[in-house]
């Protein structure tokens, strides 16, 4: 029973909500800031190709963490992966997507990069890091707090990663997990969508 | 001088808070965190589910389970008769252990012959597991010794000292303060520079009269103050909320929080001065506080890590507020105790200041 094989997935799962939602947080605001989003508005680019472009770029980026991630915690720290390697890839690309949305539909509605990014550490890290059963047992928390952790999509993620590293593709834990974060990545990537489409009428 | 850094003052406070959501998140978010995270935050496990497959029709193996489900600790969820279900509910994560008992578990107990109990265990989450199993421990040992008058050869009495019912809540609350007072300091802090740069107005303010020395000292003080207004206000929740108490001098710990508070913004600032966009600024920020968080000694001892990992935590400032902050609350130590945790700090601040200084002339 080492702690390392329990710790390193959910540093995994911190790692990727820094480039999903961290960077993200600022890249619409940004654009408004400085007034390109005029800009670009006034090109032929329709807002849901600004968003794809945006999505698309982070996603990859996120993608190479990931692999960086999973290779140093295979290889480095001997972390035994016992599910399948595209099972998981598949739920990073889910968490990611979720992660995405989340810092995208923060950008959008403040506007104002230092809101947002104040916004995305209170919202992003310090739950990830304290409400996901990452460090602190979910089962033990107060009935209202197991609740809360619910909003928070690291706490599907962690869950994910510890079982199909560490136990196998057990579809009891995984699918509800997978299901949960997919219904997250559509909401906060529809809800964005929808707001700046709002804006540009 | 001074009349020329009062000004800048108001100006970044007004900056900071003129809008109305900029005031809200640095106000309201670390007080809700302080709350959800003091409930969340611990290590103390109750309601642990358990499994009970029990092959054995006599008297002792029923003894032993009444003294499970008498325990707050456990919570019998299921009731497996056969093998084949073990699996299954520990996969799942019905459970987090199974209890079993053969079928000559009462008959070889009668006989006064070992008695094995088997404990499955899920070791996903290590900690947890370990922790359960210490638990087990007792209440197998306490039903030996009651109800079969075997006494253990060697008993340990034992006390606590400093947090007397060893509750973890005493232990984690106090590391949130230093954790909330880091975020806050350093976001306020890692933006600020880079917010002027990119918009441009870092150079106008390097073409007026006022000297870098002056631009560093408005930059610092608007963090300070509410870094200090926030950790005052964090543990007058701690104290009066969660009821951890406080033993040691408070003169102590606002020493304390000074020097941590300046080696934070002295790192935000140098972050910030370094960073060109906000994005970076930001980026950069986070790239200091995981790592400055998880090799803290927040959640996991620094005692436990690897010897190289422990040389690096020595640049960590978090490190050494989390001693003192700890320290006193819940024991009063003299200050040459905590001397040792104290200059560091203050290295680390002066060592970052001077940098974020040196940076002044970076106009990309």
């Amino acid at each position: 029973m080492e702690s390392r094989n329990f710790l390193v997935p959910g540093l995994i799962a911190v790692i990727m909500t820094l480039i999903g939602a961290l960077l993200t947080a600022m890249v619409i605001a940004r654009e408004w800031e400085r007034g390109t989003m005029e800009a670009l508005m006034s090109t032929p680019v329709t807002m849901g190709e600004i968003l794809l472009g945006k999505i698309v770029t982070y996603f990859l980026l996120g993608t190479g963490g990931l692999l960086l991630s999973v290779t140093m915690a295979l290889w480095l720290f001997d972390v035994p992966l016992r599910g399948s390697f595209w099972l998981l890839w598949l739920g990073a690309s889910l968490f990611l997507l979720t992660a995405l949305g989340m810092g995208l539909l923060i950008s959008t509605v403040t506007r104002n990069q230092f809101v947002a990014g104040q916004i995305a550490i209170i919202v992003t890290f310090l739950p990830a890091f304290i409400l996901s059963g990452f460090i602190f047992e979910i089962g033990s928390m107060p009935t209202a707090i197991q609740w809360l952790t619910h909003l928070v999509p690291a706490r599907y993620f962690v869950t994910f990663l510890q079982t199909v590293f560490l136990a196998g593709d057990i579809g009891a834990v995984i699918w509800p997990n997978l299901a949960a974060l997919a219904v997250m990545a559509v909401l906060f990537l529809g809800r964005t969508w929808q707001i700046s489409r709002k804006r540009l009428e | 001088m001074w009349q020329r850094i009062w000004h800048l003052l108001v100006k970044e406070f007004l900056t900071l808070f003129k809008d109305a959501r900029s005031r809200f998140v640095i106000v309201a978010p670390p007080l809700v965190q302080l709350l959800v995270f003091g409930y969340a935050a611990t290590f103390d496990i109750d309601r642990v589910p358990y499994a009970v497959y029990n092959e054995d029709q006599g008297r002792w193996s029923r003894e032993l389970l009444a003294r499970l489900r008498g325990s707050p600790v456990f919570e019998e969820a299921a009731r497996l008769d056969h093998d084949a279900q073990i699996a299954p509910v520990l996969d799942r994560r019905q459970v987090l252990f199974v209890i079993h008992f053969g079928p000559r578990f009462s008959e070889r107990l009668a006989r006064g012959r070992q008695a094995p109990v088997q404990v499955i265990l899920d070791g996903r989450n290590s900690n947890t597991a370990l922790i359960v199993l210490g638990y087990l421990r007792t209440v197998l040992a306490d039903f030996t010794a009651e109800h079969l008058h075997i006494a253990p050869p060697g008993r340990p009495v034992t006390r606590a000292w400093f947090n007397e019912n060893l509750q973890s809540r005493w232990f984690i609350v106090p590391g949130i303060v230093a954790l909330l007072t880091l975020v806050v300091t350093m976001v306020t802090t890692a933006l600020t520079v880079a917010r002027e740069r990119e918009q441009g107005t870092f150079d106008q303010l390097l073409v007026t009269p006022i000297r870098p020395v002056e631009i560093l000292a408005g930059k610092m003080i608007p963090p300070f103050v509410i870094g200090l207004a926030e950790g005052s206000l964090i543990l007058a929740v701690a104290v009066h909320w969660f009821g951890v108490p406080f033993r040691g001098s408070l003169a102590l710990l606002y020493a304390g929080m000074s020097l941590y508070l300046l080696a934070a913004i002295g790192i935000g600032l140098m972050i910030s001065s370094l960073s060109v966009t906000q994005q970076q600024g930001l980026m950069g920020a986070f790239l200091f506080i995981v790592p400055a968080v998880i090799l803290s000694g927040f959640a996991t001892p620094i005692e436990n890590m690897p010897e190289a990992v422990q040389q690096f935590t020595y640049l960590n400032p978090m490190r050494y507020f989390l001693v003192i902050v700890r320290t006193t609350f819940l024991a009063d130590p003299p200050f040459a105790l905590l001397w040792p945790q104290f200059w560091p700090m203050a290295i680390i601040a002066a060592v970052t200041l001077a940098a974020a200084w040196l940076f002044r002339h970076r106009l990309y």
